[in-house]
């Protein structure tokens, strides 16, 4: 499989706007670097979770700051199993991916929701809003997108297949989110 | 995409269920904008929310394959006159993961933020028709990922304020069927 090296930060807005075209890009990363993208994403997206309950007087300021530990815990754990998990998964399909740029790219999907995140804490800081669903909740759904177009190149292109685990992914990353957010 | 006819055919091949599964994603989106979380079985609500989401998906496919025709007028020329709606078609299955998610995360978590999930699956597969048209054309190229996500911020800004706009229509329907009710009850 081809690769070309690109600045991370690149890599990062690429996957935000074009993920198809960021995707050559982003397989030469290196899975440790691409985690801290999805561990920061998450802990921006728990910290700001954390923040609004801290902001209308249901939980303390420390729970918002062990809430963003969660949340990158989250990221540098959750997402990489799952990348290696569907990695597994489209093995049977032939794959060329290695587990390495399975895990690099399904970690960078979540750039969108990194640069989300940042807005929002910003917002959150600097103006007081709560931004936990209007820059959390998208920033995390943005990044199915770019999944949709990891896990279709990890299957060769086979549409429905990725489809069906398009679904699953977005599903299981919902579900296990709403769990942790019911801390 | 290389090939004569039988690429071609081979590239449309689906198209129907693939219809049958994008009226069905557009339909669950109307169906959960317009339902009221404390009565989420009212039929009024559903059957406005089955046309409206009908309607917004045929207009949102109609512009797509209308400007991305306009702007790819050589796929047309040597793919034949349906492969741009063809490309669409395959792309708009990727509105099927938002469209479980919002389902899921409305009726099992209680989460009513369908619009979010709604804006991000047009991005998503207005983006995939822009990489199917590169597909076709095997050459990827910036105007067709510009346009898409244009139309895509469109039909999403359309979806927010047009849900607004119309979200008393329903109410209105089922006051005037129950008048209409209670003057023939009267009748007869």
């Amino acid at each position: 499989m081809e690769k070309s090296k690109q600045p991370l930060l690149r890599t990062v807005m690429g996957m935000m706007l074009s993920p198809a075209g960021a995707l050559k890009g982003a397989l030469a990363g290196r899975w440790y670097v691409s985690a801290a993208v999805s561990a920061l994403a998450f802990g921006l997206f728990f910290l700001q979770t954390g923040l609004d309950l801290y902001k209308t007087g249901q939980k303390d300021f420390l729970f918002a700051v062990l809430f963003a530990g969660l949340g990158f815990l989250y990221g540098a754990v959750i997402i990489p199993l799952l990348g290696s998990l569907f990695w597994s998964i489209t093995k049977m399909a032939k794959t060329q991916m290695s587990l390495n740029q399975a895990v690099s790219v399904f970690c960078l999907c979540y750039s969108g929701a990194l640069i989300y995140g940042l807005f929002g804490l910003v917002f959150s800081l600097a103006l007081g809003w709560n931004t936990a669903i209007t820059f959390g909740v998208t920033g995390v759904l943005w990044a199915t997108g770019p999944m949709i177009h990891t896990i279709r190149r990890m299957t060769e292109g086979k549409t429905a297949l990725s489809v069906f685990l398009s679904t699953v992914a977005g599903l299981t990353i919902l579900l296990s989110w709403s769990l942790f957010s019911r801390i | 995409m290389k090939g004569g006819d039988d690429a071609m055919e081979d590239y449309q091949k689906g198209n129907g269920l693939r219809g049958f599964l994008r009226m069905l994603c557009f339909m669950v989106f109307g169906v959960l904008a317009f339902t009221n979380p404390l009565d989420l079985y009212n039929p009024y609500n559903i059957g406005f929310g089955v046309i409206a989401g009908l309607l917004f998906g045929f207009l949102c496919r109609l512009f797509l394959v209308w400007l991305l025709g306009a702007f790819n007028p050589q796929v047309k020329q040597s793919h034949g006159r349906k492969a741009i709606s063809t490309a669409v078609s395959r792309s708009m299955l990727f509105l099927l993961p938002f469209a479980v998610m919002a389902f899921v995360s409305f009726y099992y978590l209680g989460w009513y933020i369908t619009s979010g999930f709604l804006s991000a699956g047009i991005m998503s597969a207005a983006a995939s028709a822009a990489i199917e048209i590169g597909k076709l054309k095997q050459k990827q190229e910036i105007k067709n990922m510009v346009v898409t996500s244009l139309v895509a911020a469109a039909f999403s800004a359309l979806w927010i304020f047009g849900t607004g706009f119309v979200a008393g229509v329903p109410g209105l329907i089922e006051g005037v069927a129950e008048f209409i009710r209670s003057q023939t009850g009267n009748l007869f």
